[in-house]
């Protein structure tokens, strides 16, 4: 299905946003640090219509989206024993993302 | 070599603008970047955890530990693994060691020592070097050891 104009724009921003969040996180441990980086923020603000494009990026590995999709979404499916075990929260959050419809 | 010439010098450049001193100091890339774990997971010698005590219970942290960003939960973290604080980064024959970078009172960063007295460290998301000491990471971005604890190894 076509992308929408809001969709594309939303799209455009939302890859600036990762560029410039992987850019100024690098080398960065403390997940504390990278969820409150302004570009992760602004992320998580964009939305609804940033879930497909988080589980793309996810997909990806480009980066530990889990925070955004969580906070986004209100809903974990990572299970508790699964914390921090990041193929398996992947592997959880792609799962979710399928069986609520997402494409990506 | 991990990956090709082009790649690595493009990595080096990032990481020595980060940390300034490991172009002197002497380091190498030892692995391509993966955000399956981080350094502290790395310090202890796992490579598909993140560890960090984070409040959105996102990332692992050893149970009975306190879920803080202090040095403090950083050493009981490790206690966990049988490490204890020690006074000196120096090889010893019969311990393994890990050293604890702090920087504004909070913990940024862990390394793990190598057999051979050089240093391994995960980038966070970002790749493994192997540096010639903890000094090459000491800066504006990682700040300064605050602790270094050994346990007893087999090698």
């Amino acid at each position: 299905m076509p992308k929408t104009r809001k969709e594309e724009t939303i799209e455009k921003i939302f890859m600036e946003l990762v560029s410039t969040w992987k850019q100024e996180t690098r080398g960065i441990s403390a997940t504390t640090e990278l969820a409150i980086h302004p570009a992760y923020q602004q992320i998580i603000g964009l939305g609804e219509l940033a879930v497909p494009l988080l589980l793309r990026e996810l997909e990806q590995k480009s980066g530990r989206w889990f925070w955004a999709l969580k906070a986004i979404t209100r809903e974990d499916p990572v299970p508790p024993e699964s914390r921090g075990r990041t193929k398996e929260m992947v592997k959880a959050w792609l799962e979710w993302g399928r069986k609520n419809g997402y494409t990506w | 070599m991990v990956g090709n010439n082009a790649w690595q010098s493009h990595v080096k450049n990032l990481i020595e603008q980060d940390h300034p001193s490991l172009a002197t100091i002497g380091y190498e890339l030892t692995s391509p970047d993966t955000i399956d774990y981080n350094c502290v997971a790395w310090a202890a010698e796992e490579d598909d955890v993140w560890w960090w005590p984070d409040p959105f219970l996102e990332s692992y942290w050893p149970r009975d530990v306190p879920r803080e960003e202090t040095l403090e939960a950083f050493i009981k973290a490790f206690q966990t693994l049988n490490y204890e604080p020690c006074e000196t980064s120096e090889i010893e024959t019969g311990f393994q060691k890990i050293a604890i970078y702090v920087l504004n009172n909070k913990p940024t960063h862990v390394a793990r020592q190598l057999s051979n007295g050089k240093w391994t460290s995960k980038l966070g998301s970002n790749e493994d070097i192997e540096h010639n000491n903890l000094a090459g990471l000491e800066g504006d971005k990682y700040g300064q050891v605050a602790c270094v604890m050994k346990r007893k190894c087999d090698i």
